[in-house]
C-alpha cells in the first residue's frame, strides 16, 4: 500500500469534470484507491463519492493506493493533481 | 387521425414481415408509458430478478449513452463532452451500482426504488455541502437516474408477456426486441419501421416473427385478442372467428412440416443441381448467435460485426481484453474456415436508440470515417483484432466499413501494418497472411472498383447501404420502402462491375447483406459470379434448398435477364416466375423423398 497527500491544484475544485477525468485515470488500474479527506474515506473509483467531498481548491486529501500497479497508479494520479486535472491548460 | 370504435372479428391487417413466420396467440398492447416509481415491497423470490433487471437497465443506458457520446466528440463541444463524460462515469460508478443492489436486497424493494434512493443518498450529500459549483450540476446526476428508472420499468412491463404473447406496439427498439425474445414472446407486431431498421436485422436473428408498417395495430387491438400473425401473407387477423382459427391450426401444422423439410437440408452440401459449390457463411452481431453457425452448418463466418460488442463494453470502445474474448469466440466455432471480421461501423441507425443529430446520418460521421478520425479506437480494436489472429494463423480476413475513397483504405491498411510490427516487436505471435478487404457499399468504391481491386484482398459487397447509397433511398424510411430495390439493375450492375474486377485481379468477391438470405436473389447473385453468400444462420437452410433444385446455367440465365430488366415491373415478373419454377420444383423433390 502507498499513500500520499495532495493538494487541489486548480481553480474551480473538484467539480464533475475534474471528477470524471481522475475516475476515468483511476479505473485503467487494477489497484484499490481511496481518498481520506476531513477523516472521511471515500472510493477514488466512484465519481458520485468524489463528489461528496466537495473538496475547493487548496484543500488538502490523501491518496491511498493498494494493489499490484499502486506505484503507477500513484505517479499517474498525482500527476493529475498537480497539473490541475488538465482544467486550468484549455 | 379516425377513431376506431367497434372491435370486428377477423379484422385484417396488411404490413411488411420484417421477420417471416406464422403464430397464433393473445395479443398484448405494449407502449412506453411513464409509470409512477412503485415504492411496494418486493416478495423474497423476486429480488435477483429485481438484481438482474438494474443490470440490464445499466447495459442499456449504457448503449444510450455511448451514442450519444459518439455524437458528441463529433461536435468538439467541450461542455458536451464534459456533461457526458460525467454521466459516463456516473452510470460505471461501483460504488453506485453496489449500494442500489444491497438496496434491493436489504429492503426489499423494487430496482426502480432503489436507484431513486442511491442517488437521492449522493444528491442530499453534495447540497449539504453548499457549494454553488457542484448543486449546479445535479441536475446531470438526476438525468442518469431517470433514465436507469425509465430502462428498469420498461424492463417490468415486458417481462409481464408470457409465452403465448403477440405483442403490439407503436414502435420497437433494438433494445426491446432482445428483451421481448429472451422472454419468448411469440411475435411482434408494430405501427411503424423499415425492414432493414436494425430492430428488424435483430428480430431476424433471433428469429422473433415481425410485422411492421400496419399504421394502426395498436389501435385496432385489444389486450387480450387472439390474433394471427402472417408473415408470408404480410398479414394480421385479428380476434379471428372460429372457421378461420381451424384454418389457421391446420395452417400452422402444414408450417411446422416445411420447417422439418428443411432441416433435412441443413447436412446435405451448398451446391447447386449441377454441382457447383457454393459458400454459405454466417452474419454474426452477438456473442450469444456463435453458436447457430455450428447450427446451421455455416462455412465460416462472412461477416463478424463487431459494433454492439464495443457498445456494450461501455468503456468508449477503450477495452481490448473484452474485444479479444468476442473475437477468440468466433474462432471456438467447429468449422475451420475464415473468419471475416468487420470493423466498427456505428453511426447510422445502428442499435442506436437515440435518435443520431446529423443532418444527413447516412451521409454523415460513420464507420471508417470514425475510426480514422479516432486513432485510438481504431488502433485498440485492430490490437485486439491480430492478437487474436496471430493464435489462428491463415483463418483471419478484416473488413473495412463505410470506404469512400482509397486514401482511406490505404491509412487502414498501413495503421495494420504498424498494428502487426508493434506486436512483432513484443513477441506476439501475428498471422501475416491476414487478409485486408473493402466493402463494396458506397457506389464511389463501385465505380471505382478495378483500382481497389488493386489494393485489397478481397471484396464484399453490403447489399442493404449500396442500395440505399445507389438509388437515394433511406431505408428506414416506410414512405419510400418500395423503392428500396436491392436487385435494380442500376445496383446488379454495380455487382457485376465488382464481379469482374474480383475475376480480374484473382480475389474473392463475397456478398454479406441481408439480399443474400433471399433465395431468389441469392441465385440473381450466384448467376452473377458471387460464390461467397454470407446471412443470417437461420435461414442458411432455405437458401441452401433453393440453391440445390437449379443448375448454375439457370441461375447465369436468370442474372442475364435480370441485368436487362427496365422497370421495376419486369423485376417482379420474372420474380414471379421463378418463385412458380421454384415452388414446382420443390414439391416434385417432396414426392422423390416419400
Amino acid at each position: 500500500m502507498v499513500k500520499k497527500k495532495v493538494k487541489v491544484a486548480n481553480q474551480a475544485g473538484i467539480h464533475a469534470r475534474p471528477a470524471a477525468v481522475l475516475v476515468k485515470e483511476a479505473s485503467r488500474f487494477e489497484s484499490d484507491f481511496y481518498i481520506h479527506m476531513y477523516g472521511y474515506r471515500i472510493n477514488g473509483k466512484s465519481i458520485l463519492g468524489l463528489l461528496t467531498l466537495a473538496a475547493e481548491h487548496g484543500a488538502e486529501l490523501e491518496l491511498e493506493l493498494d494493489g499490484p500497479d499502486e506505484k503507477e497508479a500513484m505517479k499517474a494520479l498525482v500527476e493529475l493533481f498537480s497539473n490541475g486535472f488538465k482544467m486550468d491548460k484549455k | 387521425m379516425q377513431e376506431i370504435k367497434s372491435y370486428e372479428p377477423n379484422t385484417k391487417l396488411k404490413g411488411l414481415a420484417a421477420v417471416n413466420g406464422l403464430v397464433m396467440g393473445v395479443s398484448h398492447i405494449y407502449s412506453r408509458g411513464n409509470i409512477n416509481i412503485n415504492p411496494e415491497p418486493l416478495d423474497t423470490g423476486r429480488i435477483d430478478e429485481e438484481i438482474k433487471k438494474f443490470e440490464q437497465a445499466l447495459e442499456g443506458v449504457g448503449m444510450e449513452m455511448q451514442s450519444l457520446t459518439d455524437f458528441a466528440s463529433g461536435l468538439d463541444d467541450s461542455d458536451t463532452e464534459s456533461i457526458l463524460q460525467t454521466q459516463y462515469e456516473v452510470l460505471h460508478d461501483p460504488e453506485m451500482k453496489a449500494s442500489v443492489i444491497a438496496l434491493i436486497r436489504k429492503k426489499r424493494i423494487r430496482a426502480e426504488k432503489a436507484i431513486y434512493d442511491a442517488f437521492q443518498k449522493y444528491i442530499d450529500l453534495i447540497k449539504s455541502s453548499n457549494k454553488s459549483f457542484l448543486i449546479t450540476r445535479l441536475s446531470d446526476l438526476r438525468d442518469v437516474r431517470d433514465r436507469l428508472i425509465r430502462s428498469t420499468q420498461q424492463l417490468t412491463v415486458i417481462s409481464r408477456f408470457g409465452k403465448d404473447a403477440i405483442i403490439i406496439t407503436d414502435e420497437v427498439s433494438p433494445l426491446e426486441v432482445v428483451a421481448f425474445a429472451r422472454n419468448g414472446v411469440l411475435g411482434i407486431i408494430c405501427n411503424s419501421g423499415g425492414l432493414t431498421s436494425h430492430a428488424s436485422i435483430i428480430a431476424n436473428a433471433m428469429g422473433v416473427p415481425m410485422i411492421i408498417g400496419t399504421h394502426t395495430a395498436t389501435r385496432q387491438a385489444r389486450t387480450g385478442d387472439v390474433v394471427i400473425l402472417n408473415g408470408y401473407e404480410r398479414e394480421v387477423i385479428l380476434r379471428p372467428d372460429k372457421e378461420t382459427t381451424e384454418l389457421y391450426k391446420q395452417e400452422i401444422n402444414r408450417h411446422n412440416e416445411e420447417e422439418k423439410l428443411l432441416r433435412k437440408v441443413i447436412n446435405k452440401p451448398a451446391e447447386t443441381l449441377c454441382g457447383v459449390q457454393i459458400s454459405l457463411q454466417a452474419n454474426i452481431d452477438f456473442a450469444e448467435e456463435i453458436l447457430n453457425v455450428d447450427k446451421f452448418r455455416a462455412e465460416g463466418i462472412g461477416l463478424l460485426r463487431t459494433d454492439t460488442l464495443l457498445m456494450n463494453s461501455g468503456t468508449i470502445g477503450m477495452d481490448r481484453k473484452r474485444q479479444e474474448l468476442f473475437c477468440q469466440n468466433a474462432f471456438s466455432i467447429k468449422d475451420s474456415s475464415s473468419i471475416t471480421i468487420r470493423l466498427l461501423d456505428v453511426g447510422g441507425d445502428k442499435l442506436l436508440d437515440i435518435k443520431n443529430q446529423e443532418a444527413n446520418p447516412f451521409l454523415g460521421w460513420r464507420g471508417v470515417r470514425i475510426l480514422l478520425d479516432k486513432r485510438e479506437l481504431l488502433r485498440s480494436q485492430l490490437e485486439a483484432i491480430c492478437r487474436v489472429a496471430g493464435q489462428h494463423p491463415g483463418r483471419t480476413r478484416l473488413l473495412v466499413p463505410m470506404v469512400s475513397t482509397l486514401d482511406e483504405f490505404i491509412e487502414v491498411k498501413h495503421e495494420i501494418e504498424q498494428t502487426q510490427h508493434m506486436l512483432k516487436c513484443q513477441n506476439v505471435p501475428v498471422d501475416e497472411k491476414i487478409r485486408i478487404g473493402v466493402m463494396v457499399e458506397v457506389p464511389s468504391v463501385a465505380i471505382q472498383i478495378r483500382l481497389f481491386a488493386k489494393h485489397v484482398d478481397f471484396l464484399s459487397i453490403g447489399t442493404n447501404d449500396l442500395t440505399q447509397y445507389t438509388l437515394a433511398v433511406d431505408r428506414g424510411n416506410n414512405l419510400i420502402s418500395s423503392l428500396y430495390q436491392p436487385l435494380h439493375p442500376s445496383v446488379l450492375t454495380l455487382i457485376a462491375m465488382a464481379v469482374n474486377a474480383g475475376k480480374e485481379n484473382q480475389i474473392p468477391v463475397a456478398v454479406c447483406g441481408e439480399l443474400a438470405s433471399d433465395p431468389f436473389a441469392a441465385q440473381v447473385l450466384i448467376g452473377l459470379g458471387i460464390y461467397e453468400l454470407s446471412m443470417t444462420p437461420r435461414l442458411i437452410p432455405g437458401v441452401k434448398q433453393a440453391i440445390r433444385l437449379f443448375t448454375f446455367d439457370e441461375m447465369k440465365k436468370l442474372a442475364d435477364n435480370m441485368l436487362l430488366c427496365n422497370t421495376l415491373k419486369e423485376i417482379s415478373k420474372i420474380r414471379e416466375e421463378w418463385e412458380q419454377q421454384y415452388s414446382e420444383k420443390r414439391s416434385d423433390e417432396k414426392k422423390r423423398q416419400e
